[in-house]
C-alpha cells in the first residue's frame, strides 16, 4: 500500500495481517489555523503522529473573529504557501477524487481562510470535487460577529463548493445527549463513565458524530459492496441545480448496538427515523418544505428486498 | 467450379444469375431452385457473394440482405453497397455452397454473444453503449445482442431516467436486438416464485443468467433467434419470460406439466433437461410488453428535463440540450412504434 512517510518519500508498506498499528502513515491533510494553540494541542495528542510538520500552516495572532481578516489579509499572505502545501499532498495521490474542507462558519479563520482556500482549490483544480463540511453556529453562540461571518462565507460556498454538508452544534449536542441517555438505560455504570467523559472533552463526542458521517460517506470508496456509491455519484444525484448544493444529513444509529443482527422492525424503524428531525445534524424540518432529491446510504448487512420494501412504504 | 447459368453436378437443381458483372450500386438478381433434389438444407447452407481463393470464405452481404439461407428455391435481388465492394465486381464463378460435404470449407459464421449492460448508472449505460457502437463500426456483419437491465420503477439513482433514454437511443441504432430485463420483475420472481425472503443482487443476476442460458438452446444460437424476432429495424426490443421457477426445495417433488401457449410461435425444442428442471421453456417475444416500462421512465425523465434538473451535470461533460432532445425523440418514436402495432 503506497503511503507518504514522515520524511515525505512515498514507500510501499506491506499490509501484513492487518492487525498491527499504523506507524509511519500520514494523513493526506493540510491543517490551517491562524493561532497555534489548537494545532499544537493536536500534535501533542494521540493523533499527533498522523500529521506531518510540513502540512501545517499557522500564524500567531488569530483572525479576531473577522471574516475580512481571514479571507483578505491572511488569505493573500499565505496564498503561495497554501498552494504549495496542497500541491505536495495532491501530487502524492494516484488518483485525486475530491477535497474535503472542514471548517466553522462563525469564526474568522474558519470562514475567512477556509473560503479563500476553497477559491484557490477551484482555480488550481477545477475538475476535482470540493466537499465542504461546515459547522454553522447555533442560536446560543459565543461569537457576536458570527452572523456576519456566516453570511459572507455562505456566498463563497455557493459559488465555489460542489457540495456542502452543514452541521449545527446544537443538533450535535442534542444527539450526544440522546446517545448518553439511551446508553444509560442499558447499564448504569457506563452512564457515569459517559457523563464524566462528556464533562471533560465535550467537543470530542460531537466531533465523533461528524467523523462517523464522513466515514459513512466514504465507505463505498474504501470497501467493496453490491451497489457502491462513489462520492461524485452523491454530487451527481443530489444536486439538481448548480447553486442548490446544500445537503441535510442524518445519521443512524447513533450508538453502538450490542446486538449486531438488527431485527426487521428495527431496520424499518431506522428508515423512518432517518427522515425525522431528531437524527439530523442540523436543526431544520425538511418535511415542511419540498424534497428535491434524497439518498439513503446503507452500510452493513442490508438486503435489496429490505430496501425495496421500505422505499415503497 | 460452375459459371453463371450452370447447374452443379452434385445436386440436381438450377441456379441463375442475371448478370456476370456488376458495378457498385447496381442490382444482381439470383434465382435458384433445388426443391426437386431431395436435399435437406440446414443452417450452414449459405447464399451470398463469397470471395474465392482463400481458405475461409466470407459472405460479403449483410445478413439482412442475404435472405433465408435454408430456402431450397427462391429469387433475390442484391444491391451492391459501396462500403462492401470495390467499384466494379466481376462475378466470375458461382459455386453452390451446400454443406453435404462437397464444399471444401465452410462459411465462417460470426456472432456475438449477448452484451450485458445496465441502463441506470453511468458506467454500464455509457460505456456499454459506446462499446456497442464501436463493435458495430468494427464488425458491421456481426449480430450484436444487448442484454439490458431496466432499473426499479421506484428509483435506484436520481438520474436513471436520463441515462436510460440516452443508452436506449444509442442501442436502437447500434444493436440488432435488445433483450429487456426489468429489476422489478426479477425481484418479484425471486420473492414470489423462488420464495426467497432476502433478495440480493446475486439472486437477481442468477435469474438473468438462468434465462439467458436456457434461451441459448443447442439448436439455434441466441443471435439467430434475435435476428428472426427483430427483422424490422424499428422493433428491436425483446421481452423474455421463462418457466418453470421454483424454489430449490421443490425440485425433487415436481414432474412438471407444461402449460399450453396461448399463441403460436416458432418453437425450438431440445431433448435434454436444463438446470435441474426436466422441462424448461423460455419465451422470447418482440411485443408491446416493453411499452409500459419504457413509457414510465420516459415520462419521469421528461418531467425532470422540463424542470431543467441535473442538466448542468451533463452539460459539464459535453452533452448539449439539443442532443438530449434528439435522444428523447428517438425513444418516444420507438415507444410510439410499439404502441401502435395492430
Amino acid at each position: 500500500m503506497p503511503a507518504t512517510t514522515s520524511s515525505g518519500n512515498i514507500t510501499e508498506h506491506p499490509l501484513g495481517d492487518g492487525k498491527t498499528k499504523i506507524q509511519t502513515l500520514k494523513a493526506r491533510a493540510v491543517l490551517v489555523d491562524m493561532e497555534e494553540s489548537v494545532v499544537g494541542g493536536l500534535l501533542k495528542g494521540p493523533l499527533g503522529e498522523l500529521f506531518d510538520n510540513r502540512q501545517l500552516i499557522t500564524d500567531v495572532s488569530g483572525s479576531g473573529n473577522n471574516w475580512v481578516v481571514g479571507n483578505r489579509t491572511y488569505g493573500s499572505k499565505y496564498h503561495d504557501q497554501i498552494v504549495d502545501t496542497v500541491r505536495r499532498s495532491a501530487e502524492s495521490c494516484d488518483h485525486l477524487q475530491s477535497f474535503f474542507m472542514m471548517h466553522s462558519m462563525g469564526g474568522g479563520t474558519g470562514s475567512g481562510v477556509g473560503t479563500r482556500i476553497l477559491e484557490i482549490l477551484r482555480d488550481e483544480y477545477p475538475d476535482v470535487h470540493r466537499f465542504s463540511v461546515v459547522v454553522y453556529p447555533s442560536e446560543k453562540d459565543d461569537v457576536i460577529t458570527s452572523p456576519y461571518n456566516c453570511v459572507l462565507a455562505h456566498r463563497e460556498l455557493t459559488e465555489n463548493a460542489d457540495c456542502v454538508l452543514p452541521i449545527e452544534n446544537q443538533a450535535l449536542s442534542d444527539i450526544c445527549g440522546k446517545a448518553v441517555a439511551s446508553q444509560s438505560k442499558h447499564t448504569s455504570s457506563s452512564a457515569r463513565q459517559c457523563s464524566s467523559i462528556t464533562k471533560d472533552k465535550p467537543f470530542d463526542e460531537m466531533n465523533n458524530v461528524v467523523a462517523n458521517l464522513l466515514l459513512a460517506l466514504t465507505s463505498a470508496s474504501r470497501f467493496e459492496g453490491s451497489l457502491n456509491v462513489d462520492l461524485n455519484e452523491i454530487t451527481m444525484n443530489l444536486v439538481p441545480f448548480p447553486r442548490l448544493h446544500y445537503l441535510v444529513s442524518s445519521l443512524l444509529p447513533l450508538y453502538s448496538v450490542k446486538d449486531v443482527a438488527l431485527p426487521l422492525h428495527r431496520l424499518d424503524q431506522s428508515f423512518s427515523d432517518a427522515f425525522s428531525p431528531e437524527y439530523q445534524l442540523i436543526k431544520a424540518n425538511p418535511k415542511h418544505g419540498l424534497y428535491l432529491a434524497c439518498a439513503l446510504l446503507l452500510r452493513g448487512q442490508v438486503n435489496v428486498s429490505d430496501v425495496r420494501r421500505n422505499i415503497e412504504r | 467450379m460452375a459459371g453463371p447459368g450452370d447447374t452443379p453436378s452434385q445436386v440436381q437443381g438450377s441456379l441463375h444469375l442475371d448478370r456476370a458483372e456488376a458495378s457498385v450500386g447496381e442490382t444482381v438478381g439470383v434465382y435458384w431452385d433445388f426443391s426437386d433434389s431431395g436435399y435437406l438444407a440446414n443452417n450452414r447452407d449459405g447464399i451470398g457473394i463469397f470471395e474465392i481463393g482463400e481458405v475461409e470464405y466470407e459472405n460479403h452481404l449483410d445478413w439482412k440482405v442475404r435472405g433465408d439461407s435454408r430456402a431450397l428455391f427462391g429469387q433475390i435481388k442484391w444491391k451492391l453497397m459501396p462500403h462492401l465492394f470495390e467499384k466494379h465486381v466481376t462475378i466470375v464463378t458461382f459455386v453452390p455452397r451446400l454443406s453435404s460435404g462437397h464444399a471444401s470449407c465452410r462459411p465462417q459464421t460470426r456472432q456475438a454473444s449477448p452484451l450485458p449492460i445496465t441502463v441506470s448508472g453511468g458506467t454500464g449505460s455509457g460505456v456499454g453503449a459506446y462499446v456497442t457502437e464501436r463493435l458495430r463500426d468494427e464488425y458491421p456483419h456481426v449480430t450484436i445482442v444487448n442484454q439490458v437491465v431496466w432499473p426499479y420503477a421506484s428509483g435506484e439513482v436520481s438520474v436513471q431516467g436520463y441515462n436510460a433514454i440516452l443508452t436506449t437511443s444509442h442501442l436502437q441504432k447500434a444493436a440488432d436486438a435488445i433483450l429487456l430485463f426489468q429489476n422489478d420483475q426479477l425481484h418479484q420472481t425471486c420473492l414470489k416464485r423462488l420464495g426467497l425472503r432476502h433478495v440480493t443482487f446475486t439472486d437477481l443476476n442468477k435469474v438473468i443468467s438462468h434465462v439467458l442460458a436456457s434461451a441459448c438452446s443447442p439448436l439455434c444460437s441466441i443471435g439467430d433467434l434475435c435476428t428472426q424476432l427483430c427483422s424490422h429495424g424499428d422493433y428491436k426490443v425483446v421481452s423474455v419470460k421463462s418457466i418453470p421457477w421454483m424454489p430449490d426445495q421443490c425440485h425433487a417433488y415436481s414432474s412438471h406439466l407444461m402449460e399450453p401457449e396461448a399463441w403460436r410461435c416458432d418453437a425450438w425444442g431440445s431433448g435434454c433437461g436444463f438446470n435441474k428442471h426436466d422441462k424448461c421453456c423460455t419465451l422470447l417475444t418482440n411485443s408491446q410488453g416493453c411499452v409500459r416500462p419504457l413509457n414510465q421512465l420516459c415520462e419521469k425523465a421528461w418531467t425532470m428535463y422540463s424542470a431543467g434538473a441535473y442538466l448542468h451535470q451533463y452539460e459539464r461533460y459535453g452533452l448539449t440540450k439539443d442532443e438530449m432532445i434528439e435522444r428523447f425523440a428517438d425513444v418516444e418514436l420507438m415507444i410510439k412504434n410499439y404502441a401502435t402495432i395492430t
